[in-house]
């Protein structure tokens, strides 16, 4: 059941990718839903699901740019095992320390990404990287700390405690 | 072999590890040619993936508009059906009144039965044809199965006709067969009619057909009046009678027909009660 929960998460990511967040930029900067749903799977699976599933995320990106075939598989299943790294030296339970992995995850993943894209021509890296990686890395982790919100929002039953607000009786 | 099965779990993280940047390396070290390949094939997987669990949905759009053309096609068909069955029928009354014209050499007046009489002494059939079409008093008239009876009152655009299952009335009739049989058939109340002849003995089935014979000048000769439907008990008597079943069903006759040149009368009718019957005058 979480694998079809995690399929969906992944294909709802790349889909509102390459459709909705395709269109709707702020300041011209798109958020990575694919490092997004990377985030919030690393965060729920274990450490082989994580790495497997950063794998699927990249390759899939892959397949829409085949000349780069690979390159995404490699970063994110490499992000994988760093964040699960992460996740078992430090506690990232507060949404500060969440923020600041979540950063540095996908500042991590468009320098490995971006070498290996550029084949490690450093001027033109650095063109790509600035200001596009760094804005882009706020929005997908005030995207991630929101959805997280949300979801441990809804987990601790605040959800049902509006839907029992409006429903009672007066 | 354990040693091996131990060191991947022990280090399963890293060696799933090692798998995906193994693979991932394998990919990014590809030709251009194999990587189009590899792409080409994993989107066409995802594609028909999609589709596969998607067409449910779609078969069951395709379904729903399928249903609508077909219930439209039937609707279009059941009033083709209903043409076609209008169509039939009035093909076979043509071909009844062709059938007709052949076998009777009187003109006929195809009519329609809009009514019973109200009048209930007499067992009368109203039809939609009247002096104007032609119709004349003493007519006879006659359906595809056999005798209904004769026109007893004309109006401009309808007659009454007195069915041959009625008390006044009176036909001379003859039974088929290699022995002629005649005979004179009225109705005695009931459904079915009597027919008294001065033959005894006679050797009648049931099933046999009893026909008008022409004699007195009211119906035409061949007309068909019925069957016979009880054989005669063998009893000595002076009149020999045997019932006929009639052969048209009265209450479902909607179309007649009334042949012309048939307007005579074998009623003499005493009105004036003075012991002389008069031969009606003919209208």
């Amino acid at each position: 059941m979480k694998i079809i929960r995690n399929i969906l998460i992944i294909a709802v990511a790349l889909l509102l990718q390459s459709t909705l967040f395709g269109s709707v930029t702020i300041a011209g900067i798109r958020p990575d839903m694919a490092m997004l749903a990377l985030l919030l799977l690393a965060t729920w699976s274990g450490p082989v699901e994580g790495i497997l599933y950063g794998f699927f995320i990249g390759f899939i990106q892959d397949v829409y740019s085949p000349e780069n075939l690979g390159s995404n598989a490699l970063t994110m299943a490499l992000l994988a095992y760093l964040l699960d790294v992460v996740k078992e030296r430090l506690t990232v339970e507060q949404y500060p320390v969440k923020a600041a992995v979540s950063i540095g995850a996908c500042l991590l993943h468009d320098i490995a990404y971006l070498s290996l894209y550029t084949r490690f021509d450093g001027p033109l890296m650095t063109g790509m990287f600035f200001p596009e990686s760094l804005l882009g890395a706020v929005y997908t982790t005030a995207l991630f700390i929101g959805l997280i919100a949300v979801f441990q929002w809804i987990r601790d039953g605040g959800f049902f405690y509006v839907l029992e607000g409006l429903f009672r009786d007066r | 072999m354990r040693r091996v099965v131990y060191f991947l779990g022990a280090y399963k993280r890293s060696v799933t590890l090692l798998f995906a940047l193994f693979l991932s390396m394998s990919l990014y070290l590809m030709g251009d040619g194999q990587k189009e390949h590899i792409a080409r094939t994993v989107t066409t997987a995802i594609f028909n993936t999609g589709r596969f669990t998607f067409s449910w949905a779609i078969s069951l759009g395709d379904l729903w508009r399928e249903n609508r053309r077909l219930r439209l096609q039937n609707l279009e068909y059941a009033y083709e059906i209903q043409t076609n069955r209008l169509a039939s029928s009035e093909n076979e009354h043509l071909r009844r009144m062709l059938g007709f014209r052949e076998k009777y050499p009187h003109e006929i007046i195809p009519a329609l039965v809009i009514g019973q009489d109200v009048d209930r002494a007499v067992n009368a059939l109203i039809v939609d044809r009247g002096s104007r079409d032609g119709v004349k008093k003493y007519m006879a008239v006659v359906t595809d199965e056999g005798l209904v009876g004769r026109v007893f009152e004309v109006y401009p655009t309808a007659s009454s006709v007195q069915i041959i299952r009625d008390t006044n009335s009176r036909i001379s009739v003859m039974i088929e067969g290699e022995r002629a049989v005649m005979g004179i058939v009225r109705w005695e109340g009931g459904t079915n009619l009597r027919m008294y002849t001065l033959e005894q003995q006679s050797d009648y089935t049931p099933g046999q057909r009893v026909y008008t014979t022409g004699l007195g000048g009211t119906y035409p000769e061949g007309l068909l009046i019925g069957e016979i439907v009880i054989p005669p008990q063998g009893e000595l008597r002076v009149y020999d009678s045997v019932e006929v079943r009639p052969a048209v069903d009265f209450s479902r006759a909607h179309e007649v027909f009334i042949l012309s040149g048939s307007e005579q009368s074998d009623i003499w009718d005493d009105n004036d009660g003075d012991g002389y019957f008069q031969r009606p005058e003919l209208q």
